[in-house]
């Protein structure tokens, strides 16, 4: 009886295991799927790793440059990994670039447009309903003003999700000023993302 | 021993029902699914670029090059300026923007001429010669230079105090001993990657 007791309480927790291995490995070649549509054509895409917390800039499957983001947050339904389009950026700062004015004198100072000149916290969408927001957490005023962000993405999700009709999902970042403005500066409109979900 | 099988039975269906392969609605088995992970794997893998092949990273200014597979060198370079020009004719517009994607070596040249375009005379305030003799000018490209296509080189540079920072018009600029080895490693046809 013992041993019966037993199998029965160690044969659910096998299968549990087994039928969550099971579906890692369906999601994973989900996404295997998904990238080798991407990777078969020419381009530089991204890989949104949200589950791990990395953005990956990809070409033909190979990494050429990989961001950490050291928090992230999800919010919706569970989604395929892709491929998603960026179809724009939004950003309290704006960014501006200068106008060369023919035959003027050089100053001597250097003038140019660059990652420094990017946004550190924005939010990026995509079709489907996608959003993700990126927030930077250097320094004591931006770490505070990116947790007040934060409470505010989570408290504001649930009537997001309402007004999609329960559609889409949203991803809170938050990273290093530098490595948030490096995101900027490296996301265009029209790019295409592969985004991985917890 | 009729109850426990009972058991058994009801357990393993219902986690396979949810895990249902797609198209067919039957479970997928482990063995094939892992079956057909290795295949995609083996399917991303070969699509890997081949041989030799440049990256470039706008945000940061730098250069890797990659010989089989391995980062053989990495190299400062100065990226495009981002600054807009505008022609006082109105007609055309200049955004001095590095192109992103994926391209590919189309040229090599050593002691490389650079052909003036209309927007280095309209910058200067001057207006663009109808001759082309006037537009010739040498030894500022460097010892070397690569095409990309439309216009845009990886070359060489008389400012070497400015590589690392985006001060160009849209070219690649590298100092002159990274340049001599990528130059002699990069075959054309060799992929080219920048973001």
């Amino acid at each position: 009886m013992a041993c019966i007791a037993l199998l029965s309480v160690s044969a659910p927790t096998a299968w549990a295991s087994e039928a969550q291995e099971r579906v890692a490995l369906m999601r994973e070649n989900a996404r295997i799927e998904a990238e080798i549509k991407l990777a078969s054509k020419p381009g530089v895409y991204f890989v949104l790793d949200a589950a791990n917390g990395k953005l990956i800039v990809k070409a033909h499957g190979k990494a050429l440059r990989e961001l950490a983001f050291p928090e992230a947050l999800c919010w919706g339904k569970d989604a395929p990994p892709g491929p998603y389009t960026l179809k724009s950026l939004a950003a309290m700062k704006k960014t501006k670039r200068k106008e060369i004015i023919p035959g003027a004198e050089e100053s001597g100072e250097l003038d140019f447009f660059d990652v420094n000149d990017m946004p550190s916290d924005f939010r990026m969408f995509f079709e489907g309903g996608l959003e993700v927001t990126v927030a930077s957490s250097s320094g004591a005023i931006s770490g505070m003003a990116a947790w007040v962000g934060k409470t505010l993405w989570r408290f504001t999700q649930p009537f997001k999700s309402v007004r999609r009709g329960g559609a889409g999902f949203s991803i809170w970042l938050a990273t290093d000023e530098l490595t948030a403005k490096s995101v900027y500066w490296s996301a265009a409109p029209e790019s295409s993302w592969l985004v991985l979900l917890p | 021993m009729a109850a426990l099988c009972a058991a058994l039975l009801l357990l393993k269906p219902m986690a396979a029902m949810s895990e249902a392969d797609s198209g067919s609605g039957k479970p997928a088995s482990m063995a094939s699914l892992k079956k057909k992970n290795a295949s995609l794997m083996r399917k991303l893998e070969s699509l890997d670029p081949k041989g030799t092949y440049l990256v470039v990273d706008t945000a940061s200014n730098v250069l890797k090059l990659h010989k089989s597979g391995k980062l053989s060198r990495e190299a400062r370079i100065s990226a495009g300026s981002g600054n807009v020009l505008d022609d006082p004719s109105g007609d055309r517009q200049w955004v001095f923007d590095t192109p992103r994607g994926e391209f590919h070596i189309r040229s090599k040249q050593t002691d490389p001429v650079w052909i003036k375009p209309d927007w280095a005379f309209i910058e200067e305030g001057q207006a663009p010669p109808a001759g082309m003799k006037e537009r010739y000018e040498e030894g500022v490209l460097g010892d070397y230079a690569m095409g990309f296509g439309n216009g845009f080189f990886i070359h060489g540079t008389l400012y070497t105090r400015l590589i690392g920072f985006n001060v160009t018009h849209g070219c690649i600029r590298v100092g002159d001993d990274d340049l001599k080895e990528i130059f002699a490693a990069t075959p054309i046809g060799a992929k080219l990657f920048i973001f």
